[in-house]
């Protein structure tokens, strides 16, 4: 008969007690709003098939000061979750290597903010620029 | 553990610290006595890993040594760094919360030698890969890479073979198991 008895501690409160799982908690926490938000975009689409009387009711609802308030609050939540999975991005991907040298993460990282930045300066040409 | 902190206790020194310092014995791991931990669950997953170069065919040292390109070589000699000081199980939440999840050393091992050009084992330790406790066990915490100390980067290892397992769930699919034998 073993005497042994292995002390297992408990896991109660784990992500508060250091910084880094914190913000691991943030970042997984920002899903939920990204979520809502995918929620509110197909809301919008299913009134936009529903015909122009749904539609209109779905452009009053967002220009509400509640969707208003929510909207900045998703954009935040957005800019955090995607800022953090482009720092996590090269570990998520086989080595990228060009000219037989593999590319530091920085640069990869640097890369994404570029094309988040050109992709995000197209749309918004499109959009204000198309309007004028 | 050093001041809540997965560091090894060897390279430490005092006088990076400020009055005290609290060492505890490593996160997540049953308890024997002061800083003694058990750490038969890690032992036990390691030898299912098969963390050895299964070849083809038997081959005696008459016939030489293998031969691998320093491309090859490039691979996977990042992820044979490791030393199993267990650090990166004491800085994984996912493996804290539920041990029977493979852990961060052992899915970097079974990369390690899933990626060797000299090994034909991968069919084998795929079914680890796949598993809900193997690398879809992992919720890319990231603070394993953080915390080891020969820089062998685990989340990349385990992150990279989930792109590996969905590979191998759809092949399955176009080319099923057995089918060539």
């Amino acid at each position: 008969m073993s005497r042994r008895r292995p002390y297992v501690r408990s896991m109660d409160g784990w992500w508060r007690k250091n910084p880094f799982f914190v913000k691991y908690m943030l970042r997984e926490g920002t899903s939920v709003l990204v979520g809502a938000y995918s929620a509110v975009v197909l809301w919008g689409l299913l009134a936009l098939s529903a015909g122009p009387q749904a539609y209109a009711g779905w452009l009053a609802a967002m220009s509400h000061p509640f969707s208003i308030v929510f909207h900045l609050a998703v954009l935040v939540a957005v800019g955090y979750h995607a800022m953090t999975w482009f720092a996590v991005a090269p570990k998520t991907m086989p080595p990228l290597k060009l000219g037989g040298r593999a590319v530091p993460a920085a640069t990869i990282v640097a890369a994404q903010y570029a094309g988040a930045a050109v992709a995000s300066a197209v749309i918004l040409g499109a959009v204000w620029g198309g309007g004028a | 553990m050093v001041d809540g902190v997965p560091h090894l206790s060897c390279k430490t020194f005092l006088r990076d610290y400020q009055s005290t310092v609290r060492i505890e014995p490593l996160a997540h791991f049953p308890i024997e006595r002061d800083l003694a931990i058990d750490q038969g669950d890690f032992l036990d997953k390691l030898q299912a890993a098969k963390p050895w170069i299964i070849a083809d065919e038997e081959r005696s040292p008459a016939e030489g040594t293998y031969r691998q390109t320093p491309e090859q070589m490039d691979r996977y000699a990042q992820f044979s760094h490791c030393i199993n000081c267990l650090l990166c199980y004491s800085a994984c939440p996912q493996y804290g919360l539920d041990t029977r999840f493979t852990g961060p050393a052992v899915l970097s091992l079974v990369h390690r030698y899933n990626a060797d050009s000299r090994d034909c084992g991968k069919e084998e330790r795929m079914e680890m890969i796949n598993a809900e406790d193997g690398v879809w066990g992992c919720t890319l915490v990231g603070y394993c890479s953080e915390v080891c100390p020969k820089e062998v980067d685990p989340a990349s290892a385990i992150n990279q073979n989930k792109i590996a397992s969905a590979a191998d769930y759809f092949l399955r699919f176009v080319a099923p198991r057995g089918a060539s034998s």
